[in-house]
């Protein structure tokens, strides 16, 4: 259980000092001043997690956010993607990809969709920190550097998001300028990964199971009419519950209407005629 | 995660009255076990207790292997009702997760309660502790559902045969009474009535099938008026 990973990062002003200690520990060489812009840099970005699973529950907005918090903490970025991967398949398909600015969801396409290479396939496979300050030569992707670097960006940064017994997916952290990041801008990057990656597997659970509730409860407020309506084709023509709810989908795709739209309406049309006779007897 | 037959085909119904292409709510649960066991190794399994309109629905789902017995602590998500359906504000919604190790959700529970936040509208969620450690729901079980969609098809069938849904729940609850048997047992009845050839063959001429008939205990035939 990794719970506590999280809990450690949400901490509030009493820690922070101990914190930005950790920092200025991580970068001997670093002024105290810059150790403290990172410092808050970092702390933005790590208190940006909370609230992470917010009222829509969107996976994708979700994603976003926490690729925005991974470029806000991490000096030198200037952009930031996240990508998810789908854990109940063994090909560790990828679930979902998330970016902070437009350029980066342009270089993840080259690395997902068009070459199946790049630094975050290695950080997900190696489950290790990897890094180029000169994409355009790089040799370890000799496909994805060279295309990436032609755009103009020609430094990244890729973190695996790591759970114990796991990797989840990786953030990718992209500059233009060679060379930007450096020891320091890693040891801050893995700083930030570990608990998003809690963060961001936490928010699925809680995501998930808010998305189960949601379903159960339109499925459990649909159903009644809906059997009413099978019940009601029953009635007139019999035939099974299987048969008179295959008709009901029928005419729900014949018109390209939601099925409990379609139910309600046989429904409807039926308790009218009975009040109605009931009001002439 | 071990879905009983009962179970399954429960989920495959409501998914369909769901209607959303690509939903599977058997699969969604599948997928919360699977990354609820990844956050929680000891996680053994999940209840649903849902009460939505009058209606409750109550269902659980087990690790293979995992008796009852084996659960030393749970988590229990109460929901605020405005988040899934702000037209049912009485609706109740409640997750229970089990694990066999003891305080093994107390991690996982400070963090969500720490994710869902004050400001994004789902800070009304309630997080329980170790207080259900009882599976409240007998995993080889049914959920209920069945004996909610019979009770709906026989309404239908008497708000086919002229009622309205007030006379048909009147007429059920009067069937129940009247010979002795629960409501779900005078639903089979009713919807039993229908593969009777004399249902369908003494229409009454208007278009509308006929009430049941004849000694035995079949449906009564005086509907109750609306007020």
């Amino acid at each position: 259980m990794f719970g506590t990973n999280l809990r450690a990062t949400h901490a509030g002003d009493a820690t922070m000092t101990e914190f930005d200690e950790d920092i200025a520990r991580l970068t001997p060489g670093l002024s105290s001043e810059q150790a403290r812009a990172d410092a808050l840099d970092l702390r933005a970005g790590l208190s940006g997690l909370a609230g992470l699973v917010s009222g829509s529950l969107d996976l994708q907005e979700l994603l976003t956010r926490v690729a925005s918090f991974a470029a806000q903490a991490i000096p030198g970025a200037d952009g930031a993607g996240v990508t998810l991967l789908c854990l109940d398949r063994d090909d560790n398909r990828i679930e979902a990809l998330a970016a902070s600015a437009p350029f980066v969801r342009d270089i993840d396409e080259i690395q997902y969709a068009v070459l199946n290479e790049g630094p975050c396939i290695t950080a997900t496979l190696d489950r290790r920190t990897v890094r180029s300050g000169s994409l355009g030569g790089e040799r370890q992707w000799p496909r994805f550097g060279p295309r990436v670097g032609r755009l103009g960006v020609h430094s990244v940064l890729s973190l695996p998001l790591l759970l114990p017994d796991q990797v989840v997916g990786a953030i990718n952290v992209y500059a233009r300028g060679k060379d930007v990041f450096d020891d320091h801008a890693a040891e801050l990057g893995e700083l930030f990964s570990a608990p998003a990656a809690v963060a961001v597997h936490n928010a699925q659970v809680l995501a998930q199971a808010l998305n189960l509730t949601i379903q159960l409860q339109t499925a459990l407020s649909s159903r009644p009419i809906i059997d009413q309506a099978i019940g009601l084709l029953r009635g007139r023509t019999g035939g099974t519950a299987e048969e008179a709810f295959a008709r009901l989908r029928a005419i729900s795709q014949r018109e390209n209407v939601k099925l409990a739209a379609v139910a309600q309406r046989i429904v409807d049309e039926a308790v009218r005629r009975a009040r109605a006779r009931n009001r002439e007897t | 995660m071990d879905i009983s037959t009962a179970l399954a085909a429960d989920l495959a119904a409501l998914t369909e009255s769901l209607d959303e292409p690509g939903a599977d709510i058997s699969q969604t649960l599948r997928k919360i076990a699977a990354d609820t066991k990844i956050a929680v190794r000891s996680y053994l399994g999940l209840s649903v207790i849902l009460s939505v309109a009058g209606r409750r629905l109550t269902f659980t789902a087990l690790e293979e292997d995992t008796e009852p017995e084996d659960i030393r602590s749970s988590l229990r998500m109460s929901l605020p009702p405005d988040v899934p359906a702000p037209e049912d504000p009485a609706a109740t919604i409640s997750l229970i997760l089990f694990a066999a190790a003891p305080g093994a959700f107390l991690g996982l529970a400070t963090d969500l309660s720490w994710l869902a936040g004050d400001g994004g509208g789902l800070g009304a969620i309630g997080f329980v502790l170790d207080e259900d450690l009882a599976v409240p729901h007998d995993p080889a079980a049914p959920s209920g559902l069945k004996i909610l969609s019979t009770i709906d098809q026989a309404i239908g069938v008497l708000i086919g045969q002229g009622d309205t849904p007030e006379q048909a729940r009147q007429r059920l609850e009067m069937l129940a009474t009247d010979t002795g048997i629960d409501r779900p047992t005078a639903a089979d009845v009713i919807l039993a009535e229908l593969d009777r050839p004399s249902w369908t063959d003494l229409g009454a001429g208007d278009g509308r099938p006929a009430r049941a008939h004849g000694p035995g205990g079949e449906l009564p035939t005086r509907s109750p008026r609306d007020p």
